[in-house]
């Protein structure tokens, strides 16, 4: 059964996602199977849900809608040929149809390939060129291998094999472009055996070819006045050099981008071969692109696939380190609560009991996702350390402070670090963070005290200030993800509105009033909330 | 939208009014490309007026300190401007507010640097 893909455009060019998941997720968020960044698509924009041969498409309550062949939908069935638009008419189209990666995209070449063959007479020249089964043979046994998501090397391998035996030339070298540069992928001789590129192999005549914008160069170099100055090839005897540049498809959008080229020499007069043997030329040149197009996108996306599937290996040790089981102590209950908006996040926090009191930690590392992640789990490891340690508070913040400042990261992170005492005293020190609430009854106070946040200025001070708490009181420690919620019309839930919901609820409950105030959009940035309940 | 930024020089002072949005990966680095080019003019007097940025993340308020912070370092004295009422919240909360030099309005920045007075008061 085939799979079928969905192709666009995007800034990387053209792309071809299979759908071979039962679901595939596209939109802005980078966490998706397809990331789309145009403007009016949402972040969890719509899923392609894979049923047996069966696809459909399913808005996920986007804001601006999914659009099937012009039409708005929640939910169809896709036919092949659909073309599908996210967040406007204007959007760029997703085409669903047949997998033409591997399958199509083969197939395509071998049939072109073979009518060119039956138009054409065998070239002649002083090899014999190889039987038109043989070619066929080869197409058939590329297009397995492109089947197999076979490697770039076996494509660029086995067209120096047909190229050379079609031409009956003597050397052949494929080069491909990489950091916008020509460099040899392989090179092989008629006799079979590898050859590496040498001073004889004419640089000039490459890029002769390529800013020619022709399908393909042909320099007789006894003939061209120009290849006399070419003292290594000259010296050499060669006498015909063949350039063939790898041009991907053009499209309406993008013009023909270069991939390679395909070069062959021989000592072999250029007159040796007729028109004809031109026409086979010009069409194993696009058929070569178009081949060597495909396993790039199949090698492209096999890479994706590798650091999608590491990512997920990289979340779930985030969050078992981000999972701490809580310590209760006979003074002191913990309740706390983390939501990402991404798979993982910067917001982090953290409790030690030692014997004499209770050390927490709250903290929002800048920015989201997993750049944001890798420096929340460093400091975690930090701050635990140092509450281990028994350092004092602001010797923790400078220290956290001078971390992110000499590292260079571009991070900084705003924290809440705090020990209660069995008899109710309060040490904290809040950097830059959201204040603190102390809950009794249906009353809340701010923690007014703060500091500077760490990561920014090399030359901070930190403080610490003091508090008592009240047995039954409870104190608060959220990180701006809930402050900076946002409702659909753009209005923050802000500290007020926080203060306004926290008495008298739980941690859990609390996080329901901020997601269903931001409802229906998902949380704009990680959520955590914290709270510790004294006596 | 992204963070637009509009050069101008009075008095010997150079004015960037920032408008828009400073947020990782377009404002951002558009801002501290701004300073960094009108450090490279040598210039010691630079008024940041950000009257018009309706929006600044945590990745915005990291850049603005960098080129706060870069620009010190030279030896140029630097003062922020209208600063939006969330903005400005945003610089108490994070304590930003004791490092930078903060004006209501732009004259007044421009002012503070030496013995300019503002020709209409």
């Amino acid at each position: 059964m085939d799979v079928m893909v969905l192709k666009y455009s995007d800034e990387n060019g053209q792309q071809t996602i299979a759908l071979d998941r039962e679901t595939t997720s596209i939109g802005r968020s980078p966490d998706q199977h397809i990331v789309l960044h145009d403007r009016g698509v949402s972040r969890c924009h719509a899923m392609i849900l894979r049923e047996g041969s069966v696809y459909s498409v399913v808005d996920q309550q986007s804001t601006h809608g999914t659009f099937l062949n012009g039409a708005r939908i929640e939910r169809a069935v896709l036919k092949p040929g659909d073309l599908l638009q996210l967040g406007s008419l204007n959007a760029p189209g997703l085409h669903f149809q047949a997998n033409s990666v591997s399958t199509s995209g083969a197939h395509s070449s071998v049939s072109t390939l073979l009518s060119s063959l039956s138009e054409l007479r065998r070239p002649v020249g002083p090899r014999r060129p190889a039987h038109e089964l043989e070619q066929l043979n080869w197409l058939l046994r590329a297009a397995r291998q492109l089947n197999q998501g076979g490697a770039i090397d076996d494509i660029v391998l086995g067209l120096l094999h047909l190229t050379l035996e079609l031409t009956g030339l003597e050397r052949g070298l494929v080069f491909l472009q990489k950091d916008g540069q020509m460099r040899l992928a392989r090179g092989l001789s008629a006799d079979g055996t590898s050859v590496d590129e040498d001073s004889t192999i004419s640089r000039r005549a490459m890029s002769n070819a390529i800013q020619s914008g022709s399908q393909f160069s042909v320099s007789d170099t006894q003939k061209d006045g120009m290849a006399l100055d070419w003292p290594s090839v000259m010296d050499k005897g060669i006498r015909s050099i063949y350039c063939i540049p790898l041009r991907k498809p053009a499209s309406a959008k993008e013009p023909g981008q270069l991939l390679g080229l395909l070069y062959l020499d021989s000592q072999i007069g250029v007159g040796t071969l007729t028109e004809v043997d031109h026409r086979l030329l010009e069409a194993i040149a696009t058929e070569a692109a178009a081949l060597v197009d495909h396993a790039l996108l199949a090698d492209e996306e096999l890479k994706a696939r590798q650091a999608r599937e590491e990512l997920i290996v990289a979340a779930d040790i985030h969050r078992g380190l981000m999972s701490i089981a809580l310590p209760q102590l006979p003074y002191a209950e913990i309740h706390a609560r983390t939501i990402p908006c991404f798979a993982i996040g910067g917001d982090f926090y953290d409790a030690v009991a030692l014997d004499d009191c209770l050390c927490v930690a709250i903290a929002d590392v800048s920015g989201k996702g997993v750049s944001a992640a890798i420096v929340a789990a460093t400091l975690q490891g930090i701050i635990h350390s140092q509450f281990l340690a028994r350092q004092s508070l602001p010797e923790i913040a400078a220290l956290l402070n001078h971390f992110l400042c000499t590292r260079k990261v571009g991070k900084y992170a705003t924290t809440v670090l705090l020990k209660l005492f069995p008899n109710g005293r309060l040490e904290y020190i809040n950097c830059g963070h959201v204040q603190p609430l102390v809950i009794s009854g249906t009353e809340v106070r701010s923690l007014e005290e703060s500091n500077l946040i760490v990561g920014l200025i090399p030359t901070a001070k930190y403080a610490s200030s003091g508090y008592t708490l009240c047995p039954g009181e409870r104190i608060l420690l959220p990180t701006d993800g809930l402050t900076e919620a946002e409702d659909r019309d753009g209005r923050v839930f802000g500290e007020s509105g926080l203060i306004a919901c926290v008495p008298h609820r739980t941690v859990d409950e609390v996080l329901e009033d901020v997601l269903r105030f931001s409802a229906p959009s998902p949380a704009q940035d990680d959520c955590t909330l914290l709270e510790v309940k004294y006596g | 939208m992204s963070a637009k930024i509009n050069i101008r020089h009075m008095e010997g002072v150079t004015v960037l009014e920032v408008s828009g949005r400073i947020v990782l990966g377009d404002g951002g680095v558009t801002s501290r490309d701004s300073v960094q080019d009108a450090l490279k003019t040598g210039t010691r007097k630079l008024v940041v007026d950000m009257g018009g940025v309706n929006y600044m993340d945590s990745a915005g308020l990291g850049e603005l300190t960098n080129a706060y912070t870069s620009a010190k370092a030279r030896g140029c004295d630097v003062k922020l401007a209208r600063l939006t009422r969330r903005l400005d919240d945003l610089m108490q909360i994070t304590k930003l507010a004791t490092i930078f030099d903060i004006y209501p309005d732009e004259m007044e920045a421009v002012a503070s640097f030496s013995n300019y007075q503002p020709a209409v008061r």
